[in-house]
């Protein structure tokens, strides 16, 4: 507590105790219980309380010696005051009073910022002032201010080296012995700091700086144990999928396994509570749903590495200079943060210390690796991982409770297999994993009603007929580099790929046809042209790719060949706004519009 | 069809708008809204404008462009219905903070009814027009989602971790133990809706909040069940959702619901929403998987929220400058609506492969193909080609004849000089010029006959026939390479000079001839030897030179009249053809028509005659079976025949002897009641000394003779054993079934009746009628034998059956019961 003041007379200090306490109740309880046709009945109250505060508070500081030792004490009474009529203010909708009753408790506490007693208010009011202006559309002001809050914080940090500690408002005005703890009081202001900064962020665009606000956020939410587990690990996982996918593995890994440890100990809590009533059966429920969400997010690390990998082994070949020297990034052999950090204009410094250092995550880290794979020795424990997380999610998402859930996983897994494929150099054992693909995504779109479920089997539509056409062309190549020849058997082997994809592809096409007719309507989604086009583009590929000796069939496969490519020309030219989305495949289409006719003709005629 | 629709609607100010001395801020002008900032705090007066599909202005009735109800309904609602009777799923979202007018735009005042009451109306409506051959079932489930957790608003009570949303693979997304409510009109529906509201309100106040914290959901299930257009049976199942979003209101700080749907551009102030900002960050790659908080919305709208379904959106606002925000983020909520529509992705990567490919192809086919791949010169080149064919065709017809000329007169050749065509002959000759005539075109050589006279005249006859001349005008002669004109009958000139008498001609002399023709002489030889001679001086030779000239510039452009004219004649020629080909091919194709309709009906006539012929013979088999039966039948009917003789003879043999049996206990009875007279005769002279015993008129063989009967039927029942008293016991029952059924049906009535009790009355109810079967079937074989028992069998079914399917109707129209 502090003790009394000598500059205000007793009987004044105990009626601004009483009237503070007095402000705090009709605040924090009264005003929840305020009607709905008078909402903000005890925020008035409030504000006429703390006004007279106001000028009892004002009457005395006038008197003061600039010396005086009560001097910040005092002011931090004003500030505290003024900070609470603007929030008051705000929250009855008078914005421009509040603004103006906010920095005029910055004002009066200016001179005593990064004192211990007017700390709390001075951050409190730039808290405030950042979210008015964030609601008046203007961020960068918002930034400004809230980056003050920040810097002050830190100011003080540095200033007092912990020697002494933030005073709460409480004990401000209190002329008891009890005590509140300020610095309680304090990291939580600075952690809304920290938050409201995020979305300032988020709102200008920085998502790398949004994302490491995010992240401390989460650290200090995490120190000061004041959290809900499960919203706490599913906000770690999901801020993984962002640094998943931005080349932060290792603090994706990091982040994963923080999220999974804390839902490990809660678990661990709930097993502990003993009977089994319908509550705890919604926890259990939750938290398995939350643990599955998880899994599917370590799930997605795999995912992304295995596909990082493959797509730096294709840019490191490409770039294989010819005098042999091997780029820096091989050397290296990891995938960081650091490239957006300097892209974003961010001190790499700033991203490398992304930790929860209270957690011990060693062992939950050493699972999956956080590097590249080179090889398929290197690619293989990731996909085995992944796949196990998937397995996991599998167990609450069932097809038959969360069948689109369900399905997304088993896309998932036949992502997995396709990114392993990379990394196999025996034929035979990618056309096995493609089949594998084939397996699990035939099975996802038998199981599926596409009255419920269209925009899911066209996804699948669209996925079973590319991984035909991958697997087709192991075949062919198969085919194509054999001394003896192609054989009945591999022929007939690589008709039935094309054919399924084909099929496949009109499948999706044909889902598009108008309700109770056998044709496309004339205009279509405007979100499915693309897609749309694109089947036709690959169908007028596949249908070349039949082998057949028959002359009759080779011309209806061309002539099925040409009418794809008919489809796509004639759609962009009757609607501008296809063309723009057709714009690399176009030309093409046409130049095979003017040559396949002729090859057409050298057919028939030969 | 564009998938997502968006309206904004404005309403006039309220009464606490007007007593505050509210400003206007929107603006409509067709289908753009605009919003107008009067803030004094933003020190600027600026404006927002947003496009819309619809921007209806309801915020003065008096002003001419007022948008009602009933224009509303139209423009969205009625979309909805047809959508649904086509079997597409619909959904219709309203946003907006509380008071900005969601409810009357939704539901509306009794009297100006509002989109919900005006959409189900029109579909009832259309189900009666409709019902002819279809069957219609509606069903209504009410929830509200509220802090992600799921309520039944329609349920009397709900677990409190909420209900578990579920998608089954084949039936859809689906709230597990969500009650579902059979409808048959629409007031069922208001009425349903109006339960669900209470509830929604309750709810809130427990939880001491406003209901525009929770969004509600209130689904119609549309089933229709007729005949496709195959004559199959086909059942179609569409929903519509009635979605009431939760509000935006500054207030909705602490809950994460909605928050994804909604603008982020303003801090959320508590930390609970800090998932809300993660995921926004983490949603902005694909790749990643994102667990937002806002799931069961959105994951329940997934069958209406893309795929082929029709969204609308109707976003309320309030006109005052005191809501300026909060419209202002309700606008730029749906304009940013059609977001929300799941997207097909499509995975780019084997694309761009596809295109390298393709290219390789392209360079393939080209090299393949060789020089013929200039492309649009090829298809140009074949259809010249083509073109050209015909062309020379018609052309070789048309010159054959100048060919055999240009043969048969050996001395005559043509050449070409630079674009000139030049006819050279080497022989004298003379080049008709048709100096007056400007009209005539072509050009005529006539050849001087050798060593001889070349009679020249409008006579028959002549070597030289024009017409104009005299008949016999004049006469040239060649003879050794001088060729002498002698005048006979017509005016001649040589070189412009008329002359009467023979004179001279030479090379490039013009001879006139009557008033129109001018000829032209040339002696190739002399040409030849003046050529050499150098002779260019001479009067004549600059004359005939320039003269020369101007026939040779006449010849020139006769040849090509000619030529052109040719041209002409074959692109006349090649139209009509073509024509003619057309008309053909189309009276071909007319022709292949009626022969294929021909067939067609030969075929159908064919397939009828078949047909008939099968029924035929399946007739005739039907017939020979019927034959053969009725054979059967007839021997059957005879030996039965003789059976019943038989058994007649038995019958008339057994009624002869009962007969004599009768008569002879008559006569045994006679007697003995005669013995007995006697006996009583005797006894009552006995006992009239001694007093009265026993009963006075009934005798004890009387007694036991009636004892019998009694104790085998109560006294009621025995009476049906005379075949005539049916009545008193089965109207007893029949009366008890009455009551029982009366029974029933006021319980039905009574909303609060319990199942239980129903169910029992329904078992009391099919005792009793089993009871009258019983006895109505034992009273059927005491009097009437077996084959009596079917018709009444089936008369006392019915009346459960139809009690029972009633029952079930009424049952499933309050009571629960999951999908």
């Amino acid at each position: 507590m502090e003790s009394p003041l000598k500059n205000i007379p007793m009987d004044v200090q105990l009626e601004l105790q009483d009237k503070f306490e007095k402000v705090s109740k009709l605040l924090n309880e009264e005003s929840k219980l305020d009607p709905p046709n008078n909402p903000y009945r005890s925020k008035y109250k409030a504000q006429t309380i703390l006004n007279e505060m106001k000028t009892l508070i004002t009457y005395h500081m006038d008197d003061l010696a600039s010396d005086d030792a009560e001097r910040p004490r005092i002011h931090a009474m004003l500030g505290s005051v003024l900070l609470n009529l603007g929030v008051t203010s705000l929250d009855v909708e008078e914005l421009s009073t509040g603004e103006e009753q906010l920095n005029n408790c910055i004002d009066t506490m200016e001179e005593f910022r990064l004192h211990p007693l007017c700390i709390i208010f001075v951050l409190n009011a730039l808290n405030q002032l950042g979210i008015l202006w964030s609601e008046r559309d203007d961020p960068k002001r918002s930034l400004e201010l809230l980056g003050l809050a920040e810097q002050t914080y830190k100011d003080f940090k540095a200033d007092q080296q912990g020697a002494s500690k933030a005073v709460s408002p409480y004990d401000l005005f209190s002329t008891s012995d009890k005590k509140d703890d300020g610095e309680e009081n304090l990291e939580k202001t600075h952690t809304l700091t920290l938050y409201y900064l995020a979305q300032v962020y988020g709102t200008l665009g920085h998502t790398l700086k949004s994302a490491l606000y995010c992240h401390n956020t989460l650290r200090r939410q995490l120190e000061s144990k004041e959290f809900d587990p499960i919203d706490w690990a599913l906000n770690s996982a999901t801020l993984s999928q962002f640094f998943a996918t931005h080349n932060g593995f290792k603090e994706a890994r990091h982040h994963l396994a923080a999220a999974q440890l804390i839902l490990d100990r809660h678990k661990e809590t709930l097993d502990q509570q003993e009977e089994s009533t319908e509550e705890k059966d919604a926890k259990l429920e939750r938290l398995n749903h939350r643990s599955a969400d998880v899994s599917r997010c370590w799930a997605k690390y795999g995912l992304n590495l295995l596909q990082m990998s493959q797509s730096r082994l294709v840019r490191l070949s490409n770039e294989d200079a010819p005098d042999g020297r091997i780029p820096p990034c091989v050397e290296d052999g990891s995938l960081t943060l650091r490239n957006l950090a300097v892209s974003s204009l961010i001190s790499p410094d700033e991203v490398e210390n992304l930790t929860f250092p209270s957690l011990e995550l060693d062992v939950l880290e050493t699972c999956v690796t956080d590097k590249p794979a080179n090889v398929f020795e290197e690619a293989r424990p990731i996909f085995l991982n992944a796949k196990d997380w998937l397995d996991k999610a599998k167990q609450y998402y069932t097809m038959e409770n969360h069948a689109s859930d369900a399905v997304e996983i088993m896309q998932d897994t036949s992502r997995l297999y396709q990114s392993l494929i990379f990394f196999e150099d025996d034929e035979d054992r990618q056309s096995k994993m493609h089949k594998r693909r084939i397996d699990i995504l035939e099975e996802a779109l038998g199981q599926l009603n596409p009255q419920f479920y269209l925009p899911i089997c066209r996804q699948l539509w669209f996925e079973l007929a590319e991984t035909y056409t991958e697997m087709f062309e192991i075949k062919r190549q198969k085919m194509r580099s054999s001394d003896e020849g192609p054989t009945p058997h591999s022929l007939h082997k690589i008709n039935q790929l094309v054919a399924k994809g084909v099929q496949h592809l009109n499948n999706f096409i044909q889902s598009l046809y108008a309700k109770g007719t056998k044709s496309l309507p004339e205009v279509i989604q405007e979100e499915l042209v693309r897609p749309l086009l694109l089947a036709f583009f690959y169908l007028g590929k596949l249908y070349r790719e039949f082998i057949v000796p028959d002359r009759e069939v080779q011309l209806r496969n061309l002539n099925n060949s040409i009418d794809a490519y008919k489809f796509i020309v004639t759609y962009c030219d009757k609607h501008e706004s296809a063309k723009n989305l057709m714009s690399a495949e176009l030309g093409i289409c046409r130049e095979m519009l003017e040559l396949l006719p002729l090859k057409l003709r050298r057919l028939s005629e030969a | 069809m564009a998938s997502v629709k968006v309206a904004v609607r404005v309403r006039p100010f309220n009464q606490r708008e007007l007593d505050m001395g509210a400003k206007a801020v929107i603006r409509m002008d067709g289908k753009k809204t605009r919003i107008v900032n009067l803030s004094k705090t933003a020190g600027d007066v600026g404006f927002k404008d947003f496009t819309f599909d619809h921007s209806y202005w309801s915020f003065e009735p008096s002003d001419p462009d007022f948008a009602t109800q009933e224009q509303v309904f139209e423009e969205l609602g009625t979309e909805v219905v047809a959508s649904a009777f086509e079997g597409y799923n619909a959904c219709l979202f309203a946003y907006g903070q509380t008071g900005s007018g969601k409810t009357f735009t939704m539901t509306g005042p009794p009297d100006d009814p509002g989109l919900i009451p005006r959409i189900c109306e029109a579909m009832f409506g259309k189900m009666q027009e409709e019902q002819e051959d279809k069957n219609y079932r509606v069903d209504v489930s009410y929830l509200e989602i509220y802090n992600e957790k799921v309520r039944d608003l329609l349920a009397s009570s709900n677990p409190s971790g909420g209900l578990r949303v579920r998608e089954h693979p084949r039936q859809g997304p689906y709230v597990s133990d969500l009650s579902h409510h059979l409808v048959t009109c629409y007031d069922h529906v208001a009425q349903l809706m109006e339960r669900g509201n209470r509830a929604r309100c309750t709810a809130a106040t427990n939880m001491n909040d406003t209901s525009s914290r929770s969004h509600a959901i209130f689904t119609l299930t549309f089933r229709q069940a007729g005949l496709g257009a195959e004559g199959l049976p086909c059942e179609t199942t569409s929903k519509v959702h009635l979605v009431d979003l939760a509000g935006s209101e500054r207030a909705d700080a602490t809950g994460a619901t909605g928050q994804r749907l909604k603008e982020g551009a303003h801090i959320n102030k508590s930390l609970v929403t800090l998932g809300s900002v993660i995921s926004a960050l983490a949603e902005k790659r694909v790749g990643s998987f994102v667990p937002y908080r806002d799931a069961v919305l959105t994951w329940l709208l997934k069958d209406s929220l893309g795929g082929n379904s029709k969204t609308i959106m109707v976003a309320a606002i309030s006109p005052a400058d005191c809501n300026y925000s909060e419209t202002l983020s309700t606008l730029r909520y749906a304009n940013r609506a059609k977001n929300i529509v799941n997207q097909p992705t499509v995975n780019e990567d084997p694309n761009v492969r596809l295109i390298r490919e393709l290219r390789e192809e392209i360079y393939k086919l080209r090299g393949l193909l060789g020089e013929e791949t200039q492309p649009k010169v090829l298809a140009e080149l074949q259809q010249k080609e083509a073109k050209e064919k015909s062309l020379t065709a018609e052309w070789a017809e048309k010159w054959r004849e100048t060919q055999a000329i240009l043969r048969e007169q050996q001395a005559l050749g043509l050449r070409k000089a630079g674009r000139g065509v030049v006819l050279d002959s080497d022989r004298p000759h003379l080049v008709a010029i048709d100096q007056d005539d400007r009209l005539s075109t072509g050009v005529t050589l006539y050849h001087l006959n050798r060593n001889g006279d070349t009679v020249i005249g409008a006579a028959e006859g002549s070597d030289i026939v024009l017409p104009g001349l005299e008949p016999h005008h004049c006469i040239v002669t060649l003879k050794d390479g001088i060729a002498v004109l002698t005048p006979k009958n017509g005016y001649c000139s040589v070189d412009g000079l008329a002359t009467e008498t023979s004179s001279r001609i030479s090379q490039g002399s013009l001879i006139g001839l009557g008033r129109a023709h001018v000829l032209r002489y040339n002696d190739p030889a002399e040409a030849a030897q003046l050529r050499k001679e150098g002779r260019v001086m001479s009067r004549s030779s600059l004359f005939g030179g320039s003269t020369s000239d101007l026939n040779l510039n006449v010849e020139e452009r006769e040849l090509e009249t000619e030529r052109r004219r040719l041209a002409r004649e074959y692109e006349e020629r090649k139209r009509q053809l073509d024509e003619e080909r057309r008309r053909l091919e189309e009276r071909q194709r007319e022709a292949e028509e009626q022969l294929r309709l021909r067939e067609e009906k030969l075929e159908e006539q064919r397939r009828r005659i078949e047909n008939k012929k099968e029924e035929e013979l399946e007739k005739r088999e039907e017939l020979q079976e019927l034959e053969k039966r009725v054979v059967e039948r007839l021997a059957t009917l005879q030996e039965r025949q003789k059976r019943v003789a038989e058994l007649d003879a038995q019958l008339e043999a057994a009624r002869e002897e009962v007969e004599t049996a009768r008569l002879a206990l008559k006569e045994r009875t006679e007697a003995e009641l005669q013995a007995m007279h006697k006996r009583r005769a005797s006894l009552s002279l006995a006992l009239n000394g001694r007093g009265r015993l026993g009963p006075p008129s009934s005798d004890d063989s009387f007694h036991t003779a009636t004892d019998q009967p009694q104790t085998l039927w109560p006294p009621d029942s025995a009476l049906s054993d005379s075949g005539l008293g049916l009545a008193s016991p089965g109207e007893a029952l029949a009366r008890k079934v009455a009551q029982q059924k009366e029974k029933i049906l006021t319980a039905l009535e009574d909303e609060n009746c319990d199942k239980e009790a129903l169910n029992d009355h329904i078992a009391h109810l099919q005792e009793l009628q089993r009871e009258q079967i019983r006895l109505e079937t034992k009273m059927n074989g005491n009097f009437k034998g077996g084959p009596a028992r079917r018709p009444l069998e089936a008369e006392v079914d019915e009346p459960p059956i139809t009690v029972r399917a009633n029952a079930f109707r009424r049952h499933s129209a309050f009571e629960l019961s999951s999908p």
